[in-house]
């Protein structure tokens, strides 16, 4: 019986030992890199293959968008700040609607703003890289929401 | 019912006797066998048992292979997602902008 219990405990251990190994073996390192520093950059060079000198130039494209990116982020918060307003005093249908069409239009500007970028970092990839690029991202920011705000899934 | 006063198989079967020779030492040859058992060393006893040790080995590798692979890809898209998420909360100002509340 000891000789039962001592080769079912042999087969447990190579079993896993096999399963760590494997697990190993299909690991992705560079991805966990990233997502353990939210390095988003540091993901798109591994995920979408990009050499040293495509990563400097989205690089650079990021950059100059991150400052178009915080004046929409700024005109689109004044427009919802105006809707909330206009909801807190009561303001007649008419003009809560004229401020939500604002807030709309702010959204649109900056989803064609977004647009025009993924497909300016697009341009800097092989095309077949790029047109994965874009089939992940473009559906997500039509579809706005993302699966939700980043911070409730950054805490799971 | 069948009558079996005159079948003769029955006659044969309650006249027979069976007569085994003793066997003084068969106790001992048991607990002899048991005890060879017991000191059996693991390795005669895996080539003992080589077909089922050798399914359960081969079972064992492709379960725990595919158990590191599956876990290995279930965390690959989790942090893809979490990445994915990420990306766009950088570049997407509508997730940015405050609601308008104060």
């Amino acid at each position: 019986m000891k000789n039962f219990w001592v080769t079912l405990g042999a087969l447990v251990a190579v079993g896993l030992a096999v399963a760590l190994a494997c697990y190993r073996w299909h690991c992705d390192e560079p991805l966990h890199a990233a997502a353990r520093q939210r390095d988003a950059l540091a993901w798109l060079t591994a995920e979408y293959h990009l050499r040293p000198e495509q990563a400097a130039a989205i690089g650079r494209l990021h950059a100059a968008y991150a400052l178009r990116c915080a004046e929409h982020c700024m005109a689109i918060g004044e427009a919802r700040g105006a809707v909330a307003q206009a909801e807190r005093e009561g303001r007649p249908a008419s003009e809560l609607a004229a401020a939500r069409d604002r807030v709309a239009a702010r959204e649109r500007v900056c989803r064609e703003a977004i647009e025009l970028h993924l497909r300016e970092v697009a341009s800097q990839m092989s095309p077949e890289d790029g047109a994965r690029y874009l089939g992940e991202f473009l559906p997500r920011v039509a579809a706005y929401r993302h699966e939700g705000a980043p911070t409730v899934r950054l805490n799971q | 019912m069948m009558n079996h006063t005159n079948d003769p198989f029955s006659e044969a079967l309650a006249d027979w006797r069976v007569n085994p020779p003793r066997d003084p030492s068969f106790r001992a040859g048991v607990w002899a066998r048991v005890e060879a058992l017991r000191r059996e060393p693991w390795a005669a006893y895996v080539r003992r048992h080589a077909l089922t040790s050798g399914l359960a080995l081969l079972a064992v590798v492709a379960v725990g292979g595919w158990v590191g692979m599956r876990q290995a890809h279930a965390r690959a898209d989790r942090d893809r997602a979490l990445l994915v998420q990420v990306y766009l909360s950088e570049i997407d100002s509508r997730l940015v902008a405050t609601d308008g509340t104060p």
